[in-house]
């Protein structure tokens, strides 16, 4: 029982403690499958930003570039309707030639609307000149498609030049052959909010060679400063090498530099129909900072998520521990109690037993030893007799008489009463040795110390006290006594010796008058 | 010295105004001022170009003037006058006075072409007519005859009529012998005033090309051990000039400098002598884009870079004056002298950026 009880423990040990362990497993699986999650997250958001960022920039090199089409699209059809406006009266004469351009620049506001003749003549509203040596395209002769150029003459500030074809008209004799108009890059740039300020994104257009159109910053480029002068001191050779060509291929391209401590991200595209090329750049930060506010919200939910999810973990398996602590408590507690219980029914179970030995080796009417008692005494002496470790042992046989002739006689009340006088007599005389009644009126004494050794005198005096009982009517006993012999084998052989001497004294206490009380 | 003094063309004016000139230019040039001054940016000295014009306090009597304009040949130097001609045009309309003009030129230089344009100019009711002569002899005795026809005439830009000529006013280069001698000196000196030189003048008869040629000769026969070996006529062509410097490098092995008087033949000088390799001191003139980067390079020596700008304002400012019927006098001079300045290779870039936006 005790054993199931340890072994139920440690059940309950090794189960805990799997939980325990299984809880943390789990804790530490999560934390780590998070950590390596936000690596990843954070190499992902590189990867992230980068795209965005190319993306982004790309559409906005996009719009603008789309803007800048649209607008000299735009002036261009402004251009073809204004040719469409001029009659055959405006023709006639400078002046009213003069007036119908000034008429065309007020109706699309224009700072310079002019026509060109075949000597490269040119009209405006309020002059005529000689342009050959201005305009370039002038010397297209003849002009077939637009061109889109840019005239920067002695200092004056550079004009975006949008020239037509023209057919069909003359004046003074002399076909026309290009229209015209000059735009301010100032203006034009205005128009296209290439400096808005507080703009985190700068945009520029820049020549193919390198050159800025604008005359505006470009971020930390200034107006005056060559694109790829600069780029060639913050790239590395093969990359510059890639930006140049690209612009002089008029292809499209990005690149990353350093500036001023920063990542800077340019993007550059073709404007479509141009000589032009636009520039975007933003810092990389820029974009970089958006996602990672984002990616960093994500981590720091996931990273609420975890501490949660742990101390949630935690609680539940402290709480489940503390369960299993108080129901393994309980538990043990009941099989303490339960063991406490077992222990003293085990000891009330022993009294008793030993209550039950005791009725079971006590005789109840004389307090004597029982026939059981001497059952098991007998048992003992056969084992010291079969181990060679009796030395001496005598037996005395006593039997009473007249037993049956008082219960006849008197009841068995007189007759339990003359049974416990014989005992009283037998005991007080063996007093160191265990007396067993083993039959109704039989009592047999196994001598042992004092009684060993006095057990001839005592013997004689128990005869003594049966003859004087013989005269008082009291309890009269036959005795017979034998020592052990070293031939026997068992008790039995000396208490039969003994019984058999019992006789002869019963026969002889016969002679002397008892009473044939059987 | 003596060839200048028997020149045909020479009068005792000219002589003693030349002599004032040369006087005082030795004197300026002592005193370190004068027109030997070097491009400075903005803020430290007057710079070479100008672009800062305002009109003046002068109250035009009309609101609406008309001009006719012609000059030599279509180059990119009137190109720049046109700049403040356009400029001073636009401050008028914003005075909301209109001044319209015509500024019309042949392809090539030709005298007989000017004189017509100005015979038909006078049939065109123009308020000033105003013209850049392309050769002193043909041109002034029609603009004498314009101003006798009621016409009001004024010269402009490189070169003025023959002196006596009726024409109003002049607005432009009133030293172009000064900046021939100067451009001279200069190169004598690289040269240590010794070697064998060449001239490339321009467009024949052009006044203003050869004031400059005379100087450049001037200079040189000061010196005994310097000898001018050519002088050539490209007809401000730099294809022509680029061709007659090629012809004298072959026809003169020790040549040691160049002297081109106008604003295309440094262009074609400095080709030619870039593709030869020799070592050949040029000075020239004007403010060609090109030759700019001849002079960054080192290929030409140095330049006079004449104020077209103030030029073509100036123009138009006393033409409006002329047309309102003020003379000469307290008003405007006769004369509006417009500056040159000699640069050097130091100088190039700044003047690349200034006039053509160009950054190195």
């Amino acid at each position: 029982m005790e054993k199931s009880s340890n072994k139920k423990n440690q059940q309950k040990r090794f189960i805990l403690t799997f939980i325990v362990l299984g809880a943390a497993a789990v804790v530490a699986i999560i934390i780590g499958l998070t950590l390596w999650m936000s690596a990843g997250a954070r190499s992902a958001t590189d990867k992230a930003v980068d795209q965005v960022s190319r993306f982004y920039m790309r559409e906005l090199a996009d719009r603008r570039s789309q803007a800048v089409s649209g607008m000299i699209n735009q002036r261009l059809a402004e251009m073809r309707r204004a040719l469409q406006l001029i009659t055959p009266e405006d023709l006639s004469s400078q002046e009213t030639l003069r007036a119908a351009i000034g008429r065309v620049e007020a109706l699309y506001g224009l700072d310079l609307y002019a026509l060109a003749d075949d000597e490269n003549v040119v009209y405006t509203d309020l002059s005529t000149y000689m342009g050959g040596s201005r305009y370039g395209f002038l010397s297209q002769d003849p002009m077939d498609d637009p061109v889109i150029s840019t005239v920067s003459l002695y200092g004056v500030k550079k004009q975006i030049c949008l020239a037509i074809p023209v057919r069909d008209l003359r004046f003074m004799g002399k076909d026309l052959k290009a229209c015209f108009v000059e735009i301010d890059v100032g203006d034009f740039v205005n128009t296209l909010a290439f400096d808005a300020e507080e703009s985190e994104s700068f945009f520029c257009l820049y020549y193919r060679n390198g050159e800025n159109l604008t005359q505006l910053d470009f971020g930390s480029i200034r107006a005056n400063e060559n694109l790829l002068r600069v780029m060639q001191e913050k790239l590395p050779e093969a990359e510059w090498r890639q930006l140049e060509e690209n612009f002089q291929q008029g292809l499209a391209g990005s690149a990353e530099f350093s500036s001023s401590g920063s990542r800077e991200l340019l993007y550059y595209a073709p404007i479509p129909d141009t000589s032009w090329m636009i520039t975007v750049m933003i810092p990389e930060s820029l974009i970089h900072d958006q996602i990672r506010g984002f990616s960093d919200e994500t981590l720091t939910r996931s990273t609420v998520q975890i501490t949660v999810t742990c101390i949630v973990l935690l609680l539940y398996f402290g709480t489940v521990i503390l369960m299993l602590r108080k129901a393994t408590g309980a538990v043990l507690e009941e099989e303490r109690q339960n063991a406490r219980d077992f222990s003293r029914k085990a000891e009330e179970s022993e009294a008793e037993l030993g209550v039950i030995r005791e009725i079971a080796t006590r005789d109840a009417l004389t307090s004597t030893g029982s026939k059981f008692a001497y059952t098991e005494k007998e048992k003992a002496l056969n084992e010291a007799i079969r181990n060679g470790e009796l030395r001496q042992l005598a037996v005395v046989v006593c039997d009473l008489n007249g037993l049956k002739l008082i219960n006849d006689t008197y009841g068995h009340a007189r007759g339990d009463e003359y049974i416990r006088e014989a005992s009283r007599l037998i005991c007080g005389l063996y007093k160191h040795s265990p007396v067993f009644r083993v039959g109704g009126d039989e009592f047999v004494v196994l001598l042992q110390n004092d009684d060993f050794e006095q057990r001839e005198a005592i013997l004689e005096e128990l005869n003594r006290r049966v003859e004087e009982n013989l005269r008082t009517g009291r309890a009269v006993v036959s005795a017979g006594m034998a020592d052990y012999e070293p031939g026997d084998q068992q008790v039995d052989a000396v208490l039969r010796r003994a019984d058999q001497r019992m006789y002869e004294r019963k026969k002889q206490l016969k002679e002397m008058g008892a009473a044939i009380r059987e | 010295m003596e060839h200048f003094f028997t020149h045909g063309h020479c009068t005792l004016f000219r002589r003693a105004a030349i002599c004032t000139l040369v006087l005082g230019m030795i004197f300026l040039a002592g005193m370190a001022g004068g027109c030997r001054a070097f491009a400075e940016p903005a803020g430290d000295t007057e710079p070479a170009v100008n672009f800062n014009r305002t009109l003046d306090d002068y109250v035009p009597q009309k609101d609406r003037y008309n001009f006719y304009f012609t000059y030599k040949i279509v180059h990119p130097w009137w190109d720049a006058v046109a700049m403040g001609i356009e400029d001073a045009q636009r401050q008028y309309l914003d005075r909301g006075i209109a001044v319209t003009y015509e500024y019309m030129a042949p392809e090539k230089a030709d005298a007989e072409d000017q004189k017509a344009r100005l015979q038909r100019a006078a049939e065109g009711g123009y308020d000033v007519i105003g013209v850049d002569v392309a050769d002193e002899a043909v041109i002034s005795p029609v603009l004498d005859s314009l101003v006798e026809s009621g016409l009001k005439v004024m010269t402009f830009s490189s070169s003025d009529a023959s002196p006596g000529c009726r024409r109003i006013a002049y607005v432009g280069n009133t030293h172009n012998y000064e900046d021939g001698v100067l451009l001279t000196e200069a190169l004598c000196e690289k040269l240590g005033y010794r070697g064998r030189v060449a001239v490339l003048v321009g467009t024949r008869g052009a006044p203003c090309h050869e004031d400059r040629a005379q100087g450049a000769r001037d200079t040189v026969g000061k010196y005994p051990e310097m000898e001018i070996a050519a002088v050539e006529y490209d007809q401000d062509d730099i294809q022509t000039a680029y061709e007659l410097t090629r012809q004298i490098l072959r026809d003169t092995d020790d040549l040691a400098g160049i002297i081109c008087c106008n604003m295309s033949n440094p262009v074609g000088a400095a080709r030619a002598v870039a593709e030869s390799g020799r070592d050949i001191v040029i000075v020239g003139m004007d403010h060609d884009r090109e030759a700019l980067h001849f002079l960054k390079d080192g290929v030409i020596y140095c330049l006079g870079v004449q104020d077209c700008y103030s030029i073509g304002f100036d123009t138009l400012q006393v033409a409006v004056k002329i047309a309102d019927g003020v003379l000469p006098g307290t008003v405007y001079p006769e004369k509006t002298e417009e500056r040159t300045t000699v640069i050097y290779q130091k100088d190039a870039e700044t003047i690349l950026e200034m006039l053509y936006g160009e950054i190195q």
